[in-house]
């Protein structure tokens, strides 16, 4: 038997839909392997092996979210997807937005869209898990570790609990608390003059608590050095102007799904390089130097051109954000900017703009008169040229400004 | 009239025993004093005096500005209403409780009762009038507020009496609202394997086609040169079975016909109980209605709410068809099942509750009988758990008219009963009576 990509393990209470998976996956790359209720499948993950659930929502006895949750906790390396003939909206956003599932397939499925979506889930892997990627992410000793604190903020934004429990979350850590006063007070948000967190959470709003929390858990997992400032500065300017625009310019785009669910991805994007400033700062330099020598070439154009090419900034920051179980649009963002077409169909637009938006910054980055240069084309035609032109000139009042923070 | 108009005539002090003598001063302080306003008018409109509760309700300073300024005809709001007064007055010589709207100083209006006489004293030649007024405004206003809220009443009574159907049909829809979830999980179930092993079927025919081919290329193969690689094409054929894994497919592929022609019938089935349970909304009118035969249409439209919370025990016998609206009967069925259902989902158990339906006949009737070992309803709320608008689910979960509607259903238009027994931690049984013969009355048919 041909060698295959990977284990599928699919749990759905109807015999007939089991069945049916089977024979449709007869030819597939993958192995298909099968349960009927929640504890079955999970006698077949405690053997190890899976490498994809893909469970039915609605199920007797433990139904679908609460084995996602359990599967999760036990075997977070098993990536999760959900295949349902109803699934309300809320629930499926909030499977996507807690990191439960990263992708849903509704009944009645295309099989070949299913194997499409698999198998890209399985490559994702694959790289994930790749002996050059480890190689290169085993020289460090210790893994940066995700605080806890972003984790359960999240928990709780998501169960909506209220402000005053939001708060006693970010108290836990002070170095979080103090900024989070710190920019509520700052002049941007008016000068309010803010004493306690839950006043400042309230004045910033979740979605700025979320950013702020994600980019200090980020710093807070690694010690800088002094010399490295000055470059980590740049690398969180860069993150901040393409969280800023992200949601905004995917906004405009038709049908448009996500960009309200996910408002920190652009932070996050491009944390490879912040990795490699951190662990490898030596090959961060050679390929700073090379892109200087170079100006026509961008970070990853470089890394290629040093011999970088088999792992670059993207493999190694997708790599971390799924070790640090952020929802899979994080992954595909980081893992796919300097390569929007391998990404999956189900991000692809949102990977597309950032890759875009990053070009323009990198554009804007090395340009010496940053007024006189104008927006380049976007590939396709899902923007229009006044959106692409406003928000160029909205990117070159942030770098001019280096506002940090603002949303 | 002589004695009337005797009455009429002043005759001064009259003594009335020792000590009582009523003189003018008696009089007079009564005139002042009054609790309720008194004036003298002339035949020519003038008020020639009035008394202090007179100058304080029409609010005026003092009597002297009323006495100068004031006539008849701005006192009474309206000239008719002044007309129609004097012509009592001329006529009889007096009135009793006129209804007259005054206005005050500052322009309100009073509403005032006056009750007038005819003083001609003989000295005089034109008779004066005496009038008593009595302030009715705050009593009229109390009496405008009740009609006005009587009126309102009315209103509302006969905007729910229009809004009933309406109602009736909300809550319906409520209710198939909730189970159209539920459909659309059991109808994707089998659409979704049927999409997927016709999908297979195609990807098996075109291997099955490809090997034929392959099989015909080797006879002809065979026959060109002789059966001298014959043992070439048999190794070639089979490692195309193996690689296509023709033997699975050819053991599987009637499996996959019988599970989707079963599929085929259980979107079949379930299609055929939506429209049985909504056939005869159009028509509303009475028809034969098999009892059991909507028993397991109800339950096919509500499996979804029942099959991960209860197994269902059907105990239904032979019973002869029931002359009745079936579409309104129907949806009391699936009400009471379905509340049946979510009583037992709301106690979180471990293991499946169970429902039993039992249908049967005694006398000229048809029953139906649906229990379950639910949670029971407490006993402070059972006399009202057919009252309107009363619902234990949380808001916007139910409107809280699916047994109202039904009571009324059953009761009130089949001339049936619903009734309920209930033990609180053991269970609740709903049993629908109908009478066999209709008995609707004419105006609901």
């Amino acid at each position: 038997m041909a060698q295959t990509t990977g284990k599928v393990l699919f749990v759905d209470d109807e015999i007939n839909i089991l069945k049916s998976i089977q024979r449709g996956f007869l030819h597939s790359s993958f192995e298909v392997v099968t349960a009927e209720c929640a504890k079955d499948g999970l006698e077949i993950l405690e053997e190890g092996e899976i490498d994809v659930l893909v469970t039915d929502y609605r199920m007797p006895e433990i139904d679908g979210l609460q084995f996602l949750k359990i599967v999760k906790n036990r075997y977070p390396e098993v990536n999760r997807v959900i295949l349902s003939g109803f699934i309300e909206k809320s629930i499926a956003v909030e499977s996507l937005t807690r990191g439960l599932a990263s992708t849903y397939i509704l009944k009645p499925w295309m099989n070949e869209d299913v194997e499409q979506r698999i198998t890209h889930i399985l490559s994702m892997r694959k790289i994930l898990k790749s002996k050059k990627l480890l190689s290169v992410i085993n020289q460090i000793e210790n893994l940066p570790f995700l605080s806890n604190i972003y984790q359960e903020f999240m928990e709780a934004v998501n169960e909506e609990k209220p402000m005053s429990a939001i708060s006693k979350i970010i108290q836990k850590d002070p170095s979080i608390a103090t900024k989070v006063l710190q920019v509520a007070n700052s002049a941007f948000y008016g000068l309010k003059n803010c004493t306690s967190i839950t006043q400042a959470s309230v004045t910033l709003g979740l979605d700025t608590l979320q950013d702020i929390l994600l980019t200090i858990s980020i710093l807070n997992t690694m010690k800088w050095k002094n010399e490295h400032t000055r470059c980590l500065h740049d690398i969180f300017l860069q993150s901040f102007i393409m969280n800023t625009h992200l949601p905004q310019v995917y906004s405009y785009l038709p049908e448009s799904r996500y960009y309200k669910i996910f408002p920190s991805v652009g932070l996050t994007y491009d944390v490879g390089k912040i990795i490699l400033l951190q662990y490898y700062p030596e090959r961060f330099k050679k390929v700073m130097h090379y892109m200087s020598c170079h100006p026509d070439k961008d970070f990853y154009q470089s890394e290629l051109m040093c011999g970088y090419h088999e792992i670059t900034h993207q493999e190694i920051g997708a790599f971390f954000l799924d070790h640090w179980n952020l929802p899979e649009i994080f992954v595909e963002t980081a893992m796919y900017h300097h390569t929007p077409e391998k990404s999956s169909i189900q991000y692809r637009e949102i990977v597309e703009l950032a890759a875009y938006i990053d070009g323009s910054i990198d554009l804007l980055w090395k340009a010496e008169d940053i007024d006189s240069l104008e927006a380049p084309p976007f590939p396709h035609e899902g923007l229009s040229r006044p959106v692409i032109d406003e928000t160029f000139t909205s990117i070159k009042k942030k770098m001019k400004k280096q506002i940090f923070f603002e949303i | 009239m002589p004695h009337a108009r005797k009455q009429n005539v002043f005759e001064p002090h009259t003594e009335k025993g020792p000590g009582i003598v009523m003189t003018d001063a008696v009089y007079r302080t009564f005139f002042e004093e009054s609790m309720d306003m008194i004036c003298m008018t002339a035949h020519d409109d003038r008020l020639l005096d009035v008394n202090c509760a007179g100058v304080a309700l029409l609010g005026y300073n003092s009597k002297q500005q009323i006495t100068d300024n004031l006539k008849l005809n701005s006192l009474f709001h309206t000239e008719k209403n002044l007309q129609k007064w004097k012509d009592l007055i001329s006529a009889q010589g007096f009135v009793k409780e006129f209804e007259a709207t005054l206005v005050k100083k500052n322009g309100d209006l009073i509403a005032a009762l006056l009750t007038s006489c005819t003083i001609k004293a003989p000295t005089q030649d034109n008779p004066v009038y005496a009038t008593l007024v009595r302030d009715v405004t705050e009593s009229m206003r109390n009496k405008m507020q009740v009609h006005k809220m009587n009126v309102e009443l009315i209103d509302s009574l006969y905007n729910l009496r229009k809004a009933q159907p309406k109602l009736v049909q909300q809550e319906k829809l409520a209710s198939i609202g909730q189970l159209a979830a539920g459909i659309a999980h059991e109808l994707n179930n089998p659409i979704g394997f049927i999409s997927s092993n016709f999908t297979s079927l195609r990807a098996y025919i075109g291997i099955i086609k490809n090997y034929i081919r392959l099989f015909e290329g080797s006879i002809s193969g065979m026959n060109n040169s002789r059966g001298g690689k014959t043992s070439e094409f048999v190794q070639e054929l089979n490692a195309f079975r193996e690689e296509k894994k023709l033997d699975y497919i050819f053991k599987d592929i009637e499996d996959l016909a019988n599970e989707s022609m079963e599929g085929i019938q259980r979107i079949t089935e379930i299609v055929r109980s939506l429209r049985n349970f909504s056939r005869i909304d159009n028509e509303s009118g009475i028809e034969q209605y098999d009892l059991n035969d909507a028993l397991e249409s109800t339950l096919t439209v509500a499996k979804n709410e029942i099959k991960y919370v209860a197994d269902v025990k059907k105990e239904l016998s032979e019973i002869p068809l029931v002359e009745c609206i079936g579409g309104e009967i129907n949806q009391v069925l699936l009400n009471i099942i379905v509340n049946s259902a979510q009583a037992i989902k709301s106690q979180n158990r471990k293991e499946k509750g169970l429902i039993t339906i039992r249908t049967y006949r005694k006398d000229e009737y048809a029953f139906c009988e649906i229990s379950d070992n639910g949670p029971g309803i407490p006993k402070n709320i059972i006399g009202k758990i057919f009252d309107p608008f009363f619902t234990t689910k949380e808001t916007g979960k139910g409107t809280g008219l699916g047994l109202n509607i039904s009571y009324d259903i059953v009761v009130h238009k089949h001339r049936g009963d619903l009734f309920v027994e209930s033990t609180e931690g053991k269970g609740t049984t709903f049993t629908i009576k109908l009478p066999l013969k209709s008995r609707i009355q004419k105006e609901y048919s």
